[in-house]
């Protein structure tokens, strides 16, 4: 075990390693004036640490390699990944980032390591494959949205997988069953056991991308205001505070217009995706109906709605965190992936290229708005100074 | 949606142990005597009881978010995982139970609490944060009883999601946030910094409401469900 804890530890120090090498360009970058250069070098920090899984896909680190290891069981840990890539005889282990449901932090079997040298790379990509972790072949690939879309659909196959199971089924039949999906009335033993079952679990809904998406929007307005509260802070003192306006203060009423408001401001789901709307019933209603001759031209269908969505959904994620280009870059390679497919010039097909483009489209309305509010708020003049000098 | 499974498993122990308790009402209510975790009272005073004043505000520790993951970050190098602990203060109006939460700006809201200090007792702590936070200005000690634990939320990563459990892939967390109930004096005087407002969200407004309040305030309707609340 000591082994590893050092690997842990020396890996931690790469990462403040990587950290410093931003902070220097960044500084580098730009203006002397000190708030605009934190503005900077924290969102520099935010992009290249927080949402490093991201970073793995879209740029490419200048020392580092990068590998996808996928068809894990979701109860694998770091531990797990980091013993056994150190089993192959690679020591020059640097990072670890798991790809993970937003919605409840389920680890969606396929993860980004990072690696000091290309022989270490070989070495993984030849040897890995033939070890077993959890009871299962790793697949180990190179980092590309074209393995990312592989491991995502294969991740929502195996719920679909489970969910056309269940909706023959009648209660009580199976009892290792999806607990979400139907009633059922035994107990589930814990995960623990069996390695087959992993899929029967409460995985995902044929939602998970349309709640994961609108819980990350949430999140994303979550922090704008908790932003916005504290860098307006000083300036906006609360009269309702005052004792004697306590009442009006704590009065419910207070809460639920702030709320509503709240509600309004963040913008309708179906606005902006309008794909989810109509195209989840269909899936479910094809799943029934379809016979087996069409399970080809189906299985395609269903994996380009299975790469539309979840280029969506990562790329709503970037444009929250701010990464505008690699959305509408995720966004493009998903088109040119459904493009690619065969049945291409089918009616669903040519939909969800056209919800792909009405997604770009959307983003880059709001990276046009982000950027007008940017200088509109009163919070960001002091960033708002060197843009002054310009004009 | 996870629910389900949560509580499915419960279900099955309290059978095999204690088959006069559970969730499925087939057998008689549980007897309020005999195991006061069974039970527990919490006695709510009405919201005009109390009184509210201002002080000097007080700023959060980071200017930003990324700012907050950040030290974060560097903070979990030294000391390791981050211990956060929130205070959930109930007070009632028009019959209902109504949380305190303070607002910042228009759309965010928090619960009184904040990070321990390494080696910090959680409920010294508590009180220690929330008499930071809430705590009036005469010298009058306020008076915190920290009754129960109401929940443990987990962050798995330098990223805004929290659960209330751990993913089994993680095996370091990087912060633990636990919230606990505090049953307020029958009447106090609460300073509250000027750049908060103090609110008072009634239970309906919370629930199913994650969109509003994020995922914690948001369930805390859920979590407090198993108290037995007495309007005095």
């Amino acid at each position: 075990m000591e082994h590893t804890i050092d690997i842990d530890q020396y890996r931690y120090n790469r990462n403040m390693d990587r950290l410093g090498t931003h902070y220097k360009k960044d500084e580098f970058m730009t203006t002397h004036d000190t708030h605009f250069t934190d503005y900077f070098k924290l969102s520099s920090n935010d992009n290249s640490q927080a949402y490093g899984h991201i970073y793995g896909m879209t740029k490419k680190t200048k020392n580092f390699y990068q590998l996808f290891i996928g068809n894990l069981t979701w109860w694998t840990t770091d531990q797990d990944i980091i013993d056994s890539i150190i089993g192959t005889g690679v020591h020059d282990f640097v990072d670890i980032k798991f790809f993970e449901n937003r919605g409840n932090g389920q680890f969606k079997g396929f993860c980004t390591v990072t690696l000091e040298s290309e022989k270490s790379v070989k070495q993984i990509l030849k040897k890995l494959p033939n070890e077993l972790i959890h009871g299962r072949k790793p697949v180990v690939t190179f980092p590309s949205l074209r393995a990312y879309f592989m491991f995502e659909s294969e991740f929502e196959t195996q719920f679909n997988k489970s969910s056309k199971g269940d909706m023959s089924r009648t209660p009580g039949d199976n009892s290792l069953e999806n607990p979400l999906q139907s009633v059922s009335y035994n107990i589930r033993t814990p995960p623990t056991s069996c390695i087959q079952t992993h899929h029967q679990y409460p995985q995902t809904t044929g939602y998970e991308n349309q709640w994961n998406i609108s819980y990350q929007q949430n999140m994303g307005a979550y922090f704008v205001t908790s932003e916005q509260g504290i860098s307006g802070a000083g300036g906006s003192l609360s009269q309702i505070n005052q004792s004697d306006h306590c009442q009006e203060s704590v009065d419910p009423t207070l809460v639920n217009q702030t709320s509503t408001s709240l509600k309004s401001q963040s913008f309708s789901y179906d606005d902006y995706h309008p794909f989810y709307t109509h195209s989840y019933e269909p899936r479910k209603t094809n799943e029934i109906e379809k016979t087996e001759t069409e399970t080809e031209i189906n299985f395609i269908i269903n994996r380009n709605r299975i790469v539309s969505s979840s280029a969506i959904a990562r790329a709503v994620t970037d444009a929250t965190n701010g990464e505008y280009v690699s959305a509408i870059e995720t966004l493009n390679t998903a088109i040119a992936l459904i493009e690619d497919s065969k049945i291409a010039n089918d009616e669903r097909s040519k939909i969800l290229v056209c919800t792909l483009y009405n997604t770009i489209y959307g983003i880059q309305n709001r990276m046009v708005n982000k950027w007008k509010e940017f200088c509109r708020s009163p919070s960001n003049r002091l960033y708002r100074k060197p843009k002054r000098e310009h004009t | 949606m996870a629910l389900s499974t949560t509580t499915s498993q419960p279900v099955q122990n309290n059978v095999q142990s204690s088959p006069g308790t559970g969730w499925p009402k087939r057998t008689a209510p549980v007897k309020s005597s005999t195991c006061p975790s069974l039970n527990r009272h919490i006695n709510l005073y009405p919201l005009s009881n109390y009184k509210f004043g201002t002080k000097e505000p007080l700023f959060e520790k980071d200017p930003s978010v990324p700012a907050r993951f950040q030290r974060m970050r560097d903070e979990f190098e030294k000391i390791g995982m981050r211990r956060s602990v929130e205070g959930v203060l109930i007070v009632h109006k028009h019959g209902l139970p109504h949380v305190l939460l303070l607002q910042l700006g228009t759309t965010f809201f928090k619960l009184p609490g904040g990070e321990l200090n390494p080696a910090e007792d959680e409920v010294e702590g508590l009180k220690r944060l929330l008499t930071e936070t809430l705590g009036r200005q005469d010298g009058v000690q306020p008076e915190w009883t920290v009754e129960d634990t109401i929940g443990n939320w987990w962050r798995p990563n330098f990223e805004p999601p929290t659960y209330p459990y751990i993913p089994p892939h993680i095996t370091k967390p990087k912060e633990h946030k636990r919230l606990f109930l505090v049953q307020l004096p029958d009447k106090a005087l609460f300073a509250v910094p000027k750049n908060y407002k103090l609110v008072a969200a009634p239970l309906f407004e919370l629930f199913d409401n994650a969109q509003g309040y994020g995922s914690i305030i948001s369930s805390l309707p859920q979590a407090l469900g198993r108290f037995n609340f007495i309007y005095m």
